[in-house]
């Protein structure tokens, strides 16, 4: 049990992600006067709790209108979900753009496109 | 505290080479001390030997000048005078005629004689001369003095003659040595003759006799007898360096045995320190653990309610990724009205705050059913338990019932949907789900469908068939083709079979699985056991599947 914690997640990521960043990122820009906050890279418990910090304080700076740009994200577990809630929450309009199928399928699975609509 | 035997190690090993190069230094040292002063003595004796050969010189020409001279008295006189202090070595000097056995003390310079010339040693040593072609030597001591006495004869037409010379010198005496002279390390004594008694002392360059470890003794001829020259050495011939070289070395080892013995324990200390902390932290973290996965099991249902033609089964598999608590949970309750209701939910994030609202959830959710709500009602109202904005955390949630007209009805917050597994088909129910629970307020809705009986309802949370390595379809799929393989089995045994066929090596997250069938008794066969019986066989596969979770029915 000790061995799978401190070893397995690991292990695991780089047995199956041999090429892949595990690393994920966020950066905000502007697109025809629109504020896009992009996110890349796969977004789970460890990678959500390093990019949280940058995230909260792009956030911090974004207008009430905000499209978060998913292009990049290529796996999200429950706490990049509770990522987009949070970036989401305190404002009034929220909407998704460019998820991969992959991550529209888990969006619309855990309903969240029914509050976080996807815009093209 | 005790040192430790790594640096008792250290310690012995430093001492004991330390011990070995002092003692390899000393005894270099004590090899070229021993060397040393036996070279000097050597050389000093040398030197000593060449002085004779310019007495016997000048005693042998006056000799044989005086032996064939007509007035020998005057003739000694004459030649012995260049001989004489201040100019020459002697303090006197005397003429004897040697007749036979008989002896005439002719003429004398100098100092006087501190012997009876006439008496019978002095005739001796006459004699003796006479028959003698070298050098005779002689030490003559009193009054306080010592004279050294050299003597050669001649015998010519005159007759046969014995001159002498002899040097007077303090008993005892004491020969300034100059600091920057090649003696000025050692101890010199010089003994008349072979022996190195007291009274043979001729002279010494100290008060201080030769003496200790490294004496070393020279015997050299000196005319007809020897002197013995000993020498000892007064410092470190070598240099001062030679000699404080072992004590240097033992002073170097030491400190550097201390200074390594010092580090060696304070690393064995640390990595001592460090495997107790890490021990400890492996404790710490498997009691965490355990507390974790127990408080886990608490908050689920020990049994199933017992209805009357229900059968359920459940599984809970702890993820492998950390020691907190997770927030997965099912539960099954019958509404009072009628009705089976299941509950399958997933608070975001561990620990035990999850864990807590998780029970909030739980039991809120479990109220309203018993209450016979309708599920998109449930989720509605129990929205509000959860507040997102707060505790940064949400809940997906589905709600379900199997109604008394065989009818099922299911709501969804973001929540996976169930499986259905009946005799002809196996697929998801057709459900859009509403957002998770705790973020606003929303209208969930109700999904209605007719179920066979026998149908096999799976409801779960996504750590079934949520993997990095393929997409959330794909993961639906695998358990569906699970499902199909394995769908007729005893509703325990199929809980264990779907575990084992996702994920075999367990999974990073938790896995929380509940399996409802419905309508069962009419296809039972009579000897299968009643809906409570199930309880203790479904204890022992849950076993069978995972050590360490647990299969309740």
């Amino acid at each position: 049990m000790r061995d799978a914690n401190s070893t397995g997640r690991a292990e695991r990521m780089s047995d199956l992600h041999p090429a892949e960043p595990e690393n994920a990122t966020a950066s905000l820009s502007s697109d025809g006067g629109v504020s896009v906050l992009t996110l890349s890279g796969e977004l789970d418990l460890a990678t959500v709790a390093d990019i949280q910090r940058s995230v909260d304080a792009i956030a911090a700076q974004a207008p009430e209108h905000l499209v978060i740009d998913l292009t990049g994200v290529t796996f999200m577990d429950s706490s990049g979900i509770a990522l987009l809630l949070q970036i989401a929450e305190p404002r009034s309009r929220t909407e998704l753009r460019n998820p991969t199928p992959l991550i529209r399928r888990v969006l619309e699975m855990t309903g969240l496109t029914e509050i976080l609509p996807i815009v093209p | 505290m005790r040192p430790h035997r790594g640096t008792v190690a250290v310690v012995v090993l430093g001492l004991v080479v330390t011990a070995a190069l002092a003692f390899g230094a000393d005894v270099s040292y004590q090899h070229s001390q021993r060397r040393l002063t036996s070279l000097q003595t050597k050389l000093t004796a040398n030197a000593l030997n060449a002085t004779p050969i310019d007495f016997e010189r000048r005693l042998g020409q006056v000799a044989g000048v005086v032996a064939n001279s007509a007035d020998p008295q005057g003739a000694f006189r004459r030649l012995i005078a260049p001989s004489m202090k201040p100019s020459g070595p002697f303090s006197s000097a005397s003429l004897i005629r040697v007749n036979g056995n008989k002896t005439a003390f002719l003429a004398h310079v100098g100092t006087p004689p501190i012997r009876n010339v006439q008496g019978p040693v002095a005739t001796a040593l006459y004699l003796r001369t006479a028959k003698s072609h070298d050098l005779v030597t002689a030490r003559a001591v009193g009054h306080g003095i010592q004279k050294l006495g050299y003597l050669m004869s001649a015998t010519g037409s005159a007759g046969t003659f014995v001159v002498s010379g002899a040097q007077a010198l303090p008993q005892h005496e004491v020969l300034p040595v100059a600091a920057d002279s090649p003696y000025a390390g050692l101890n010199i004594a010089i003994y008349f003759g072979a022996t190195t008694s007291r009274d043979a002392l001729v002279a010494s360059t100290s008060a201080k006799l030769p003496s200790g470890a490294y004496v070393s003794k020279a015997v050299v001829p000196f005319g007809t007898t020897k002197l013995t020259v000993v020498a000892s050495p007064r410092t470190a011939l070598a240099g001062s360096l030679t000699s404080a070289l072992p004590w240097a070395v033992a002073a170097a080892g030491l400190a550097m045995t201390a200074l390594v013995a010092l580090l060696v324990e304070r690393l064995i200390r640390r990595e001592r320190r460090a495997e107790q902390l890490a021990s400890q932290n492996d404790a710490l973290y498997q009691q965490q653990r355990d507390v974790a996965i127990t408080l886990q099991r608490a908050l689920l249902p020990k049994d199933f309610p017992v209805i009357e033609g229900v059968e359920c089964a459940g599984a809970y598999l702890p993820g492998t990724s950390g020691t907190e608590v997770g927030g997965d949970w099912y539960s099954v309750v019958e509404a009072d009205g009628g009705g089976t209701y299941f509950v399958v939910g997933d608070i975001s994030g561990r620990g035990v705050e999850a864990a807590a609202l998780m029970a909030q959830l739980r039991f809120t959710i479990r109220t309203l059913a018993m209450l016979g709500h309708d599920p998109a009602d449930i989720l509605e109202r129990a929205s509000a338990e959860i507040d997102f904005s707060a505790t940064k955390r949400f809940a997906t949630v589905v709600v379900g019932v199997i109604d008394n007209d065989q009818r099922l009805k299911v709501a969804s917050a973001g929540h996976l949907p169930p499986l259905l597994v009946d005799a002809d088909d196996v697929g998801y129910l057709e459900i859009t789900p509403g957002p998770p629970l705790g973020i606003r307020s929303f209208h969930y809705e109700t999904v209605s469908v007719p179920l066979a009986p026998g149908t096999t309802v799976i409801a779960f949370t996504d750590g079934l068939v949520e993997t990095r390595s393929a997409s959330l379809d794909e993961g639906l799929e695998r358990l569906r083709r699970a499902a199909a393989a394995h769908g007729r089995s005893d509703l325990e045994r199929l809980a264990g079979l779907l575990t084992d066929d996702l994920i075999p090596d367990g999974t990073e997250d938790d896995v929380a699985v509940l399996l409802v069938r419905c309508g069962v008794a009419v296809d039972q066969p009579p000897a299968e056991p009643s809906a409570e019986a199930p309880v203790a066989g479904a204890l022992d596969a849950g076993r069978e599947l995972d050590g360490a979770s647990g299969t309740h029915v």
